[in-house]
């Protein structure tokens, strides 16, 4: 008898393409919903894209509501809890948050404290925490990456105890999430490569780790596909809207992938390299994605083998024998990596980026072993196998 | 309850008591869990249960090593470990499956910080280890690490001969 099993859900609503923005007033409507308060950062402000919101209001004769728009990088305990207080006075009853993973993580924190009740994140940090449905969140993500629109996890700095703390419950899930290709436009190329390697990451470890299952195969896979055709397409044109949309929605993808099926040790060693270094997510994942599919190799093979017609086409797939296409998936992740690094100067080793310094490896190693994603990775890895791979991981073999 | 759930009830409340008798007295013999257990705050309750209705194994940091509480039919604790099915608790403390690949398929549940959930992991990895013969131990845990036959012999010796007289403690 089969001892298999899996669960998959998301219940997100996704809206994507174009004018997708224009759709929300009715999606609002649909939640009986009339006072959402809009979350960004600074960037974003600039960059104009609340004005694509604002206009796509006040074509339905509404308006956007309160705008709160000072959330930074590393969003805290201490913002989450101000900004719920701004809410409850200001009888909002929705949230839009439009930005990358920290204005998103930050609104899904916030709908904990202004649904769940409570003046302190602290109470639900972990998992299972959740007892209810949250108030309607619509999340709108400006960089095509991180995937947290479609994700029960949200990241937030406590900021007395200079930590990390994770939230995870399906009730953190937007309600709405909206894919348009307006709000990727401006995002620089570099930006864009480190975002796109972070859902390639996202992916390839839905694929390879232990708890995959069909469907999140299905989502990792066309993911894939869809990343390693529009990432250079965009870094040769990043005005091309198709190629935009196509890398938003395949960062969508990979993040039901990896929501239903966790990822593994790249993000265990990445979390860590972050939260030490302060270097951007998408780019740890970019340079570390390598090294950890070499450490996981034998346990993968199969898996990694057959990403190969995804990562470098069907014709280069027929042409390698079944027995090297494992090792040629990771050559096909090197290549894209090395073609990144020419296009934006994306750093493809730790002393390129220039951020981490040889003595921090053993503390990011101390770190990775307590991150929970080491547990869905298929090969067990300590202390010291992670520093090999952070050393492995910190130049270019010559 | 059909006899065959009683009696996989009966084995998994059996093998709680082994594995919390276990942990409490390998915190105290064995330098690598005491290591793992001072990345846990001081008085933090643990506890493995199967839903709804129990068995439930409780332990409890003290700050220097883990107490045994005990195994009840229902518990409350700052992180626990859900069998979503009496059936999932046998699967693994059969040695069917190991506690990675419980959760990866969803038959466990984490109640707590996922860093603390890591950190009692490697301790049940670790008294598996020790205290299984090698082939039953590498199909509890994903890697069987290199351990001298010796160490193995006399810490599973410290951790067997002092389990009938482990006492079941309060709470702090």
């Amino acid at each position: 008898m089969t001892s298999r099993y899996y669960e998959f859900y998301c219940p997100v609503k996704i809206l994507a393409g174009l004018k997708a923005l224009e759709h929300l007033p009715a999606e609002l409507a649909e939640r009986d919903c009339a006072a959402p308060m809009v979350l960004t950062d600074k960037g974003v402000r600039e960059a104009g894209l609340i004005k694509h919101v604002e206009i796509a209001f006040e074509e339905a004769g509404l308006s956007i509501g309160p705008v709160f728009d000072d959330i930074p990088p590393d969003s805290s305990t201490d913002v989450v809890e101000s900004i719920a207080r701004e809410f409850r006075e200001r009888d909002c009853d929705s949230l839009i948050a439009v930005g990358g993973g920290s204005v998103l993580d930050t609104a899904k924190a916030v709908n904990i404290l202004v649904s769940e009740g409570g003046e302190f994140l602290r109470a639900y940090v972990g998992a299972h925490k959740l007892t209810r449905p949250l108030k309607p969140l619509v999340a709108i993500a400006t960089t095509a990456g991180t995937g947290s629109e479609v994700t029960t996890v949200a990241v937030i700095k406590d900021t007395h105890k200079q930590k990390k703390d994770a939230f995870q419950s399906s009730h953190l899930m937007p309600a709405v999430a909206v894919i348009d290709p307006r709000m990727t436009l401006t995002v620089p190329p570099v930006i864009t490569a480190a975002t796109a390697m972070d859902a390639l990451t996202h992916a390839v470890e839905a694929f390879t780790c232990i708890a995959k299952n069909p469907l999140s195969d299905a989502y990792a896979s066309a993911a894939i596909k869809k990343i390693v055709t529009a990432l250079p397409l965009v870094l040769a044109e990043p005005g091309h809207t198709d190629a935009r949309l196509d890398l938003a929605e395949a960062a969508t993808m990979a993040g039901i992938a990896f929501s239903n099926s966790m990822v593994g040790l790249v993000h265990a060693i990445g979390h860590s390299l972050g939260a030490v270094c302060h270097l951007h997510h998408g780019t740890c994942m970019s340079l570390l994605l390598p090294y950890v599919l070499e450490y996981n190799f034998d346990a993968i093979q199969d898996d990694l083998g057959a990403l190969l017609p995804l990562l470098a086409g069907d014709k280069a797939a027929r042409a390698t024998p079944p027995e090297e296409r494992a090792r040629a998936s990771i050559a096909a992740i090197r290549d894209l990596r090395d073609e990144i690094f020419d296009a934006t100067q994306l750093p493809r080793s730790l002393s390129e980026a220039g951020k981490v310094e040889k003595s921090q490896l053993a503390k990011i190693a101390d770190l990775s072993v307590d991150d929970g994603a080491l547990m869905f990775n298929p090969v067990e890895a300590d202390r010291s196998d992670i520093l090999n791979i952070l050393e492995k991981a910190w130049s270019l073999p010559n | 309850m059909s006899i065959k759930s009683k009696l996989q009830r009966a084995y998994v409340s059996l093998m709680m008591r082994i594995v919390g008798r276990g942990l409490a007295i390998a915190s105290r013999v064995d330098s690598d869990t005491a290591y793992e257990l001072q990345h846990l705050p001081a008085e933090m309750t643990v506890a493995m249960r199967v839903y709804p209705n129990g068995p439930c194994c409780l332990l409890q940091h003290t700050g220097t090593d883990l107490s045994y509480l005990g195994v009840r039919d229902s518990c409350d604790a700052d992180m626990e470990i859900i069998f979503k099915h009496l059936q999932h608790a046998w699967l693994l403390y059969t040695f069917q499956e190991d506690t990675p690949t419980a959760f990866a398929r969803n038959r466990i549940v984490l109640d707590g910080e996922v860093h603390h959930a890591t950190v009692f992991n490697r301790c049940l990895s670790r008294l598996m280890i020790l205290i299984l013969p090698r082939l039953l131990a590498k199909r509890a845990v994903k890697r069987y690490p290199v351990i001298a036959l010796r160490d193995k012999f006399s810490l599973a010796s410290a951790i067997y001969l002092r389990m009938p007289f482990e006492r079941t403690r309060a709470a702090l």
